[in-house]
């Protein structure tokens, strides 16, 4: 059996004093093996199986399998009154259901023509970014464990846990909440709802700080995911990735700020891009993001009006028990609508709500032409997010370099990109004293955001030192021209 | 849609404002790379493939893409109708989008529609044994066509080296790592046997 040697980057504890991983040579044999992963492994987090194949360790090829969890929702979908699809979106993405049935009853009331109220606009709000926190959550938490560090996984999933109860309130369940109604909700917030939500988005900030302590300069964590998985915004933009994924690599596109929906226009949030496009500036976005959704969370509970949650419409929306009994037309409404189900015109719909993990909630409601034929002819492409979303663990959780299994990935850092970033790091003034920190950072950001926007993906070199490779880079979409709330660059020497 | 889509036959405004634009089957290829590559349409993005079945049968069947311009801020969506009579057939996006992939898959996997030129045109939500045809035509009964019972026997069958495509066994011959008798059974061309969905 023939051999070769390579040179294996080690990536700790051998880190040499530029901060870069030492170099092992390595001898490898030139026989390459097929290994079955799955679909039944503790790391794909989910069902997924990949077929992967090897030259010793490093992963030459990966070819993945997936619909392990294919239900055929849209199938379902064909036979079911709207309201009875909401169910069937909680499971499209468990990780995040409230946001998945804010998308399907945005796109069935798009389709009536329906206002929804002013209460039940804010609430949606609140639901959706319940969801992507608690999404980038198990991300952060599933990676994190992943790579050996088990206390960041379990603050976020105790935060998780937080938010479920508050979903356990509000709807009963903590997983299938089935939260929205065509036209409205099922139900209002409870009691101290508001309160705890309150007490939710003032402690949590405390987490994420905690956990971008342990993680963002933690040289496992940089050395493990930076480079690792890299698309380059053009690759990102062809691969049609979404979400997260596509704003790491420098795309600012955020469905909230460009497609608004629910009002999204009036809140004040930033758009979060990365630089680079590997795992770790996807979770330098998601972490971000997070931050965000706070935001989000608290103006929306600052402004939540009074009113009622549902639309007064008797097309979509059930009598009250009272008025059902005592007048005839509720009665009849009633009947209509729990025998034959909300009416809707012929049409096709797309509603799109940026959703927690990385996809897009996408639902198609068709009608066929005729009448009689009844919901028949509703698709829903809840398949197809259930293959976005393995996409998504493929692509971010195994760093897999490509969707389709071609794409090769080396469980070595691309060289030339690790270049890169340190040439980029290079512009960062020498640690700015704490004092002059603000104004600092701003400059950086600044300099960063007009870099990416000359060359996605690529670097100048000008060779000189920089102040560590270790520094979180957070950046804001330069469209809107406003910092993030929290900014800031951390002196490397003093760790602060 | 300012100026005339080539290849475009009718074009409809659906009732959330977005343009619909029917286009040739023949011409899908050329209207989409127009679509992508002219200054001033740019749509490079490419949100979703997906396929519509009438519960008439005489109505075409309709491949709808989803194009997003994320510079415009702008969408569009495509459609081609394929009619029943004829081969579900199209051709494949993926040289324009390869996130065309997987999706063009997913129509495949689900309608039966063919996109020629796609690189690895496989099932892929279904498994690549699935016998019962494709899940999301009008003709399909919601339960499936086969028994639970049939189900189960069909899975306890199968050979599970039906469960590898040939570009997998192809990595494993080359390491050596398949066993004799499999080896053999490959070269005979007996790999698992993968049935012929119904006609229907």
């Amino acid at each position: 059996m023939s051999t070769r040697t390579v040179e294996l980057e080690l990536a700790t504890p051998g880190v040499d004093a530029q901060g870069r991983p030492t170099r092992e040579p390595l001898t490898l044999g030139e026989e390459h093996m097929l290994v079955n992963m799955g679909p039944q492994h503790p790391a794909t987090h989910g069902v997924l199986r990949l077929v992967v194949e090897l030259d010793g360790e490093t992963v030459v090829r990966c070819i993945p399998h997936l619909g392990y969890l294919h239900s055929g929702f849209e199938k379902l979908g064909e036979y079911r009154h709207y309201n009875q699809i909401i169910p069937l979106t909680d499971r499209t993405d468990y990780l995040s259901p409230m946001s998945n049935n804010v998308g399907f009853a945005l796109a069935a009331e798009k389709l009536m023509g329906i206002e929804i109220t002013p209460r039940c606009t804010v609430l949606r709000v609140i639901a959706c970014e319940m969801s992507r926190i608690i999404s980038h959550m198990v991300w952060l938490g599933t990676t994190s464990i992943d790579l050996g560090a088990f206390t960041p996984f379990l603050w976020a999933f105790q935060e998780r846990e937080r938010i479920y109860d508050l979903q356990e309130m509000w709807t009963g369940a903590r997983l299938t909440t089935s939260l929205t109604r065509v036209g409205g909700l099922m139900a209002d917030i409870p009691d101290r709802f508001v309160e705890k939500l309150r007490e939710f988005t003032r402690t949590f900030p405390k987490t994420l700080a905690e956990i971008d302590r342990v993680l963002t300069r933690n040289a496992v964590w940089v050395g493990r995911t930076q480079g690792v998985g890299t698309l380059t915004a053009a690759e990102a933009i062809n691969h049609s990735l979404s979400g997260p994924m596509l704003r790491a690599s420098g795309v600012a596109y955020d469905v909230r700020k460009d497609k608004p929906y629910l009002g999204y226009e009036t809140y004040d949030f930033d758009v979060v891009v990365g630089e680079h496009g590997d795992v770790y500036d996807r979770y330098l976005v998601r972490l971000e993001e997070c931050h965000q959704s706070n935001r989000i969370l608290e103006q929306a509970l600052d402004r939540l009006p009074d009113g009622p949650i549902n639309v007064d419409d008797p097309r979509v929306i059930l009598p009250s028990k009272t008025r059902a009994m005592s007048d005839m037309e509720a009665m009849i409404f009633h009947f209509k609508q729990v025998m034959e189900g909300v009416k809707a015109p012929v049409s096709w719909v797309r509603s799109i709500d940026d959703g927690a993990g990385g996809l897009p909630t996408r639902l198609h409601r068709q009608r066929d032409g005729r009448a009689a034929d009844g919901p028949a002819a509703l698709s829903e492409q809840a398949g197809g997010l259930a293959a976005r979303a393995l996409d998504r663990t493929a692509g971010a959780r195994l760093d897999l370099r490509s969707h389709h299994g071609r794409g090769r990935r080396s469980a070595r850092p691309d060289a030339r990109l690790r270049e890169g970033r340190r040439d980029v790091l290079h512009d960062v003034p020498p640690a700015p004293r704490r004092e002059k920190l603000r104004a600092g950072v701003h400059d950086v950001a600044v300099q960063h955001l007009r870099r990416r926007g000359r060359a996605a993906g690529t670097a100048a070199t000008d060779g000189r030192g920089g102040c560590g490779r270790y520094e979180p880079r957070r950046q804001v979409d330069d469209r809107r021209g406003r910092m993030p709330r929290r900014v800031w660059i951390r002196d490397p020497d003093t760790r602060e | 849609m300012s100026s005339p889509v080539p290849g475009a036959l009718r074009t409809e405004v659906a009732r959330d404002g977005e343009t619909i634009v029917f286009v040739a089957p023949a011409r899908l290829l050329e209207t989409m790379r127009w679509l992508k590559e002219t200054p001033g349409q740019e749509f490079d993005y490419l949100v979703d493939v997906t396929a519509v079945e009438f519960r008439d049968r005489e109505r075409p069947l309709q491949v709808v893409y989803f194009l997003r311009s994320l510079s415009r801020k702008a969408d569009v969506r495509v459609k081609v109708e394929l009619p029943a009579s004829d081969e579900l057939a199209v051709d494949s996006v993926w040289s324009l989008w390869h996130g065309a992939d997987w999706l063009e898959r997913e129509v495949f996997d689900m309608f039966g529609v063919t996109f020629r030129g796609h690189p690895d045109l496989r099932r892929i939500l279904m498994w690549e044994t699935y016998a019962e045809g494709y899940p999301l035509r009008k003709s399909f009964p919601l339960r499936g066509r086969f028994s639970r019972a049939e189900q189960v026997r069909q899975a306890l069958n199968a050979n599970p080296e039906a469960h590898y495509s040939m570009e997998e066994l192809s990595i494993a011959e080359a390491g050596g790592d398949l066993p004799d008798d499999m080896r053999d059974r490959l070269r005979r061309g007996e790999r698992g046997v993968i049935p012929e969905p119904p006609n229907s």
